[in-house]
């Protein structure tokens, strides 16, 4: 409806009402029954328009206005002096109460599941009509009387008058039953949706069929008390019905409860507690679309498969800027409030769109760790082949050469033979100094030993050959992964490096300790302290290298109290050699 | 009779260098292989009472073939030799009579039989 057809509407309905009240007083009449008739349709109309409003996808809102309409404008219409308006105000009534039974049928979709519902639908308006003869015109000598009325005292009108009573008694109880069978077949998340309109309705029918049953004249319980039943029912429905809707709108408003709590940049997972909370349905599911592999995750990576002929589940494409991001499989049910699964999911897009980004940048940042390790491992690498190298080459020759002079040394005999004797020592001794210069840059490049016979035996040549006493504490059983020992044996050398030469440390301590899947490793000196991870220093070598292993390095040293250097290693991923 | 020597290097000029400067000294030299698979044909064959054997051979590694020859050839005693000092291979050089180490650069006739004398 438009705002102009909703305005012109109520103005009919207020003008209904009042023309009932004073039609009633100008003629006469007993006005507070039509009076009752004419307010309850007001309040139908305007539930109407406010379901409308809020709803303008289903045909609800419209209904509830014209079953509003029918009746202030019966009570209206009854009043008039005309004998086919009169007539017209009196058939008015009946086609509202089918209008009525409408509404609870296709509640709250507006629309009817089956060919059963929808010929319940259908046939209370046939009945309405055909039963317009024997409407009672009510004890009222001045209405200008039915214009199609019956006798339905004796005779034919008689029996029109109980058959179409028993008709309508057949049609309530089938109402009844859909109804009931209704709602004890829908899942908890529908029966939030229809909790007090159904049952109600079942309840409105049931009050009608006894009211029914006491016109028959058969046993009903309560006599001619049902009436008052039925009648108190129908004032209170239209509350029923706008309770309902308020229902419908709190859901609305999680929506925005829903952006807002999405925007806190929640952790994964959360998401789906989120969206259960705004669509009330505590089974909805997310999906994710992977588009490389063509099908969707879950948050876990899980793959989900899409309901496809499950008449309980329900499937809402998720999409951003006409991309498909994901899916929502929910309760059924929700298919009934399409604006509100609409509005989460324009939410939900935001978000999975945000959750995918993230795990894209997780991914890459994993990528950067993987290849900055790798450039160090490769680093070590080279530096394990220059020092191969140089031990298979250069240092084999000078070894053959050393050797040779002292044999050629040797062969000169005991005589003295001057200057070629004195030049000879002089070339053996040159070439066992170029030998040991060779071994300790072969050192420096890569330590042998720690590839030959591990970390242990590394660190007690460093303790050896270190010109201050190195105490080294704890043992690591075992070889470790190349790139740990490599990077413990460099906290260690460099440590040591700085501490005699910078610190002007008298003494070292080392400490290893393995726990927990982490290799600890700690170096203290006595020395004059403060140090600092400068740029392009040796500490900042060793902080890189133990940060591409995922290490934790820690520097302390406090000015005249020494430097302690700690660095934690995690043994897990890195394959032994 | 003089101790037989069999030397296994895969550096020619070092084995060169080296046969000359044991035969000088008075071992016989017997034979002289380049790897690992060599130096067990060789040792079946000649039978020497010595082996100078380098730690690093192209197919596989010094202690390997000496554990070889310590199950096929107990009589046989064998010399490890490398240019890296004997602290380079820690706890893989064990302190075991019939296992000697040499650094090459150390390398003489009295310092083998020395060895050979230590294994007897």
């Amino acid at each position: 409806m438009t705002r102009r057809q909703r305005v012109a509407v109520v103005v009919v309905a207020v003008v209904a009402v009042a023309a009932t009240l004073a039609g009633g007083v100008v003629r006469n009449l007993p006005v507070l029954g039509g009076l009752a008739l004419a307010l309850a349709g007001l309040l139908f109309v305007v539930a109407g328009i406010v379901a409308d409003a809020r709803r303008p996808d289903t045909v609800i809102g419209r209904l509830l206005a014209a079953v509003g309409l029918s009746w202030s404008l019966s009570a209206a219409l009854t009043n008039a002096p005309n004998r086919f308006l009169f007539t017209l105000g009196l058939v008015l009534f009946p086609l509202g109460l089918a209008g009525l039974g409408h509404l609870a049928l296709v509640f709250p979709s507006g629309r009817a599941s089956s060919s059963l519902e929808r010929l319940l639908v259908r046939v209370p308006y046939g009945m309405a009509l055909l039963g317009l003869p024997v409407i009672d015109a009510g004890e009222c000598p001045e209405c200008p009387g039915n214009l199609v009325g019956i006798d339905i005292g004796r005779g034919f009108g008689r029996a029109y008058y109980s058959g179409l009573l028993v008709a309508v008694l057949i049609t309530t109880v089938a109402v009844l039953v859909v109804l009931v069978r209704r709602w004890s077949a829908a899942s908890p998340v529908a029966r939030k949706v229809l909790l007090p309109v159904l049952p109600g309705a079942c309840v409105f029918a049931a009050a009608y069929v006894g009211g029914l049953l006491a016109e028959l004249g058969l046993p009903s319980g309560l006599g001619d008390r049902w009436a008052v039943l039925v009648y108190g029912l129908l004032a209170v429905a239209p509350f029923v019905l706008l309770g309902g809707l308020l229902r419908a709108r709190l859901a609305r408003a999680n929506v925005g409860g829903l952006v807002v709590e999405l925007g806190d940049s929640s952790p994964s997972g959360s998401l789906r507690e989120s969206l259960a909370r705004a669509l009330d349905d505590p089974t909805v599911e997310v999906a994710h679309w992977v588009p490389d592999r063509g099908l969707y995750v879950d948050a876990e990576g899980a793959v989900v498969d899409l309901p496809v002929a499950d008449p309980r589940r329900s499937v809402t494409l998720v999409e951003r800027g006409g991309r498909r991001v994901g899916a929502l499989v929910h309760d059924a049910a929700l298919r009934d409030d399409p604006a509100l699964v609409e509005a989460v999911s324009a939410a939900v897009g935001l978000a999975m769109e945000n959750e995918r980004l993230h795990a894209e940048v997780l991914a890459r940042l994993e990528e950067v760790r993987a290849s900055r390790a790798r450039i160090v491992q490769s680093a070590d690498a080279a530096r394990r082949r220059v020092e191969r190298d140089l031990h298979d080459g250069a240092q084999q020759r000078l070894v053959s050469v050393s050797l040779a002079l002292g044999m050629a040394r040797a062969s000169l005999g005991a005589a003295p033979d001057g200057a070629l004797g004195s030049l000879l020592d002089q070339a053996a001794g040159e070439a066992r100094l170029a030998l040991k210069e060779l071994r300790e840059l072969a050192q420096g490049i890569h330590p042998a030993v720690l590839t030959e016979a591990g970390l242990a035996a590394a660190l007690e040549s460093l303790a050896e050959r270190s010109p201050v006493p190195v105490e080294v504490v704890g043992v690591v059983d075992g070889r470790l992964p190349a790139p740990i020992e490599a990077a413990a044996y460099f906290v260690v050398s460099e440590s040591l490096v700085n501490a005699v030469k910078h610190a002007g440390a008298s003494a070292v301590s080392v400490r290893l300790g393995r726990d927990d899947g982490h290799l600890r490793v700690e170096v203290s000196d006595d020395g004059a302290g403060g140090a600092r991870v400068l740029p392009g220093s040796g500490l900042e070598g060793l902080a890189d290298r133990v940060a591409s292993l995922d290490g934790r390095f820690e520097l302390v040293s406090g000015p005249g109290n020494g430097t302690l250097v700690k660095v934690e290693l995690p043994l897990g991923e890195i394959p032994c050699p | 009779m003089a101790v037989t020597v069999l030397i296994v290097d895969d550096h020619e000029g070092f084995r060169a260098v080296a046969r000359r400067l044991l035969e000088d000294q008075g071992l016989e030299v017997v034979g002289e292989a380049a790897d690992g698979a060599g130096a067990l044909l060789q040792v079946a064959a000649l039978r020497p009472r010595l082996v100078l054997l380098d730690v690093q051979l192209p197919d596989t590694d010094g202690f390997a073939v000496a554990d070889r020859l310590a199950v096929t050839h107990p009589e046989t005693v064998v010399v490890l030799t490398s240019v890296r000092p004997a602290s380079d291979y820690g706890a893989r050089l064990p302190a075991d009579s019939a296992r000697a180490f040499l650094p090459k650069a150390e390398l003489s006739g009295p310092a083998l039989l020395g060895a050979l004398g230590a294994a007897r």
